[in-house]
């Protein structure tokens, strides 16, 4: 027996085969799951109604790459402990949840943090987005020059892959993060930066890739030369960010072998905008404003069929999903491309088999209140009015 | 700009009976000056207006672990200690207990370090805390960790190994050293205790225990003082306490069972005991519903008595006593801890409030030489109460302001339920 109803202006319901809007019926909720769509006039009248009547309903957003280590804080800071940035993490989980991401998977942080943070937030000790934890982000042996607070972890050969693998997935992580191809240094050159670069074996990601699978888990890759990407092609990783080498060749392996792209366009556009006198390097801040996707290539291999998501990979105030979706919309995509991008496609490249990212029957009861419908409006996005996150009301 | 902090019955907190129609003049977060009205005339600074109820010095904890949750326990077997959680429960905690008057403490003892990692991030942050005097992670002797999961402490052998350990953590950033100085090296913790209860009270004590040696802790001390910092001593049996005042500990931590030589020894030394009663208390009368095995209540009832007449005691002989909260218990709160010295060990208030106040100082070390009381040179950290404390004890509960530095810090409100919650982890 439901508990809860929740009624709006339209449930923008996004499914494989269409878009579905909900007019003049209202989405049950039990123990903070969805039970499924009822006609409003045949709700009883004892169940409690949560009612946004001038406003649009879409699944809770995803955000595939929120990365907890390194978020500046709200005052400006960039955490150089681990207890300054797990205080940054934590306004961030609040900031990322009041602005509609109710499901953040982390590219990693030091000394377990993010995985500290998920358990706060199912102990209801943190105001946040449930946090899918990836540890220890992965990169080839001699690439480390990432901040400390990453936590990222050296593999070199296929036995220490499965080694680190077997341990991060025993440790708790619900994914796994590799960086395929990282530069040797910084140089105010960018593509001096991305000329050499050290990167995994297709041998090390594909053991990576099946000691994940075989614990149900997905890989994703942050991959930037066209070289590296062939790699991760072959390993056969579930998603793919970055991917500023992408070329023509790539898109029909990709959209063959299921290989989802989060292009983190907020992320270069972010950087642009904030210049070097955010504190990064002037070669990386340079190299990300200089190489993206081209916006002609995004919309290519949306249409050769690959799935297209949407990921932060951003430690700045201002990136959040919806400039995700503003930049994908920019490139060409349709509005409700953009929605799934951020809802379904999203827990999808997650989850062998989420519950989550979509108005199904048993899935969690998370979405985002919007004043503007967003199929008419992508910005309307980030218009939050209201978040619902595991059928409980957070902001609105 | 300087302030004026004007009240109307003041408490400096050194002992002095209370002064009626002060002010205090705060230039850079300290007191710059104090005195009548008169002395302020065209004095040329914002003005703090506190002419109701009456001023107190704000009060010291020196014993607590904001940061204790359940989980990081280290009498629990967690595997992994969530130390995200134990940074949230201790900024949480740190702005409960400034809300409850508190305005400097001391942690003494939090795994992984944690609570320096919070002293930084209150500072970077500007979050509402006590001024935080932290001991990061113990020390203990060899076999004195719990178990694989007590990350709470590290195990030393030797004079030489306590003085390098004491070197590299106050290298960390610790304020002070805590000691674990005796440990129960029983499996069984429960067991230990019914077979103490089964005994009469004046029966050796039962437990197996280990302790560090003198020299160790003379060894720790010694390097400790030489930068200003001070030793804090964990310890439970007598001979533990005699142990650690020989090697020159600042403050014995508990100190539960004192006989005559601990007094002359505390009073030799000019060690500061903190006892910690409020833990034992809150045991007592809330372990039933706390869900503690029966043998935790029975034994914190059997002790209650003596703890508190051997206490009294020690008080009438002049020890140094200092409030502190050992605050691991849901629910706990800090006034508990003063009002026990009154109700329970029969304190006279001034000498309650002292404890509150003064007397916690010189425990915090280096962070202490400008807490505890309201004087020149002193910082500006005041409690206003709505009730004379010195007529009843009781009333340190009703705070309407806390200022810290000069600076309104903390308005305690119902409604939120701020300055009226307890601990929680």
């Amino acid at each position: 027996m439901a508990e809860t109803a929740v009624l709006a202006a339209g449930f923008i319901d996004l499914t494989p085969e269409g878009v579905n809007i909900h007019c003049g019926e209202a989405l049950l909720l039990d123990g903070g799951r969805i039970a499924g769509f009822v006609a409003e006039r045949d709700l009883p009248d004892e169940i409690t109604r949560i009612a946004f009547p001038d406003a649009f309903c879409l699944p809770g957003l995803v955000d595939t790459a929120f990365l907890p280590g390194l978020i500046v804080s709200e005052t400006g800071a960039r955490p150089e402990t681990y207890g300054q940035s797990a205080w940054a993490a934590k306004g961030a989980a609040d900031r990322w949840l009041s602005s509609g991401v109710t499901t953040a998977a982390s590219m990693g942080g030091a000394e377990r943090l993010d995985f500290d943070l998920s358990r706060c937030v199912l102990a209801r000790k943190l105001s946040g987005p449930r946090i899918v934890p990836a540890l220890s982000p992965l990169v080839p042996t001699g690439a480390a020059k990432f901040h400390r607070l990453y936590g990222v972890r050296e593999v070199s050969g296929r036995d220490d892959a499965r080694r680190v693998a077997r341990e991060l997935i025993k440790q708790g992580a619900d994914r796994i993060v590799v960086y395929a191809d990282v530069p040797l240094e910084f140089h105010p050159d960018p593509f001096e930066t991305s000329r050499h670069r050290l990167a995994f074996s297709a041998d090390e990601l594909a053991e990576i890739v099946m000691q994940a699978a075989q614990a149900g888990l997905f890989v994703h890759a942050q991959a930037i030369s066209s070289k590296a990407i062939d790699v991760c092609i072959t390993a056969g990783v579930r998603s793919m960010g970055c991917a500023f080498g992408l070329s023509e060749a790539h898109l029909p392996l990709l959209a063959q072998k299921g290989i989802a792209l989060a292009p983190n366009l907020a992320l270069g556009a972010t950087i642009s905008e904030l210049g070097p006198g955010a504190g990064f390097p002037a070669g990386a801040v340079s190299m990300v404003a200089a190489q993206r996707i081209r916006p002609d290539l995004l919309l290519q291999a949306h249409e050769a069929g690959v799935q297209i998501i949407c990921g932060t990979n951003t430690a700045f105030l201002a990136g959040d999903v919806a400039r995700e979706c503003l930049e994908l919309h920019r490139a060409g995509l349709g509005p409700a491309d953009v929605l799934r991008a951020a809802t379904g496609h999203a827990a999808h490249a997650l989850r062998p088999s989420p519950d989550f990212g979509a108005f199904r029957r048993g899935w969690a009861a998370d979405m985002v209140i919007t004043r503007r419908n967003p199929l008419e409006h992508v910005e309307g996005i980030g218009e939050v009015h209201a978040v619902v996150s595991g059928g409980e009301v957070i902001r609105g | 700009m300087d302030t004026l902090i004007r009240t109307s019955t003041l408490i400096d907190g050194t002992g002095a009976p209370a002064r009626h129609g002060w002010s205090l003049l705060v230039r850079d977060g300290l007191i710059h000056q104090i005195g009548p009205d008169a002395d302020f005339a065209g004095a040329e600074a914002a003005v703090i207006d506190l002419t109701t109820g009456v001023i107190v010095p704000g009060f010291l904890d020196v014993h607590t672990h904001f940061c204790y949750i359940h989980e990081a326990g280290f009498q629990q077997s967690a595997q992994h200690p969530n130390r995200a959680a134990m940074l949230l429960a201790g900024a949480d905690n740190a702005a409960e207990w400034l809300h409850q008057g508190v305005t400097s403490t001391r942690l003494v003892g939090t795994p992984f370090d944690m609570d320096i990692e919070l002293r930084s991030v209150v500072r970077g942050e500007k979050l509402p805390a006590p001024r935080m005097a932290c001991a990061g992670r113990m020390m203990t002797m060899v076999g004195g960790r719990r178990n694989a999961w007590d990350f709470m402490k590290e195990e030393i052998n030797g004079a030489d190994e306590a003085r390098r350990w004491t070197r590299a953590h106050l290298g960390r950033g610790a304020d002070l050293v805590k000691l674990y100085c005796t440990t129960l090296l029983e499996e069984n913790v429960a067991d230990y205790l019914a077979r103490a209860l089964a005994l009469p009270d004046d029966a050796p004590d039962p437990g197996r225990w280990s302790s560090l040696t003198v020299e160790e802790i003379r060894a720790v001390c010694d390097e400790a003082h030489k930068v200003g910092r001070t030793v804090a001593a964990h310890v439970a049996p007598t001979f533990g306490i005699k142990l650690a005042l020989r090697g020159g500990v600042d403050t014995i931590e508990h100190g539960t069972v004192l006989d005559d030589e601990c007094i002359e020894l505390f009073l030799q030394t000019g060690a500061t005991l903190v006892p910690t009663l409020s833990v034992m208390h809150y045991q007592m009368t809330h372990g039933d519903a706390l869900g503690l095995p029966p043998v935790f209540t029975e034994f914190a009832r059997r002790r209650w008595d003596s703890q508190v007449s051997m206490l009294r005691r020690a008080a009438d002989a002049g020890v140094k006593i200092a409030t502190g909260t050992d605050a691991i218990i849901d629910g706990m709160q800090y006034y508990d801890e003063v009002e026990l010295l009154v109700d329970a060990v029969g304190l006279a208030p001034m000498d309650a409030l002292l404890a509150a106040t003064r007397n916690g100082a010189g425990a915090l070390g280096m962070a202490g030489e400008k807490a505890g009381t309201l004087e020149p040179g002193k910082f500006a950290d005041l409690v206003q109460l709505n009730g004379d404390p010195l007529a009843d004890i009781h009333h340190i509960r009703d705070i309407m302001t806390v200022v810290q530095g000069g600076r309104v810090a903390a308005v305690p409100d119902r409604a939120s339920g701020r300055g009226h919650r307890g601990h929680h982890g």
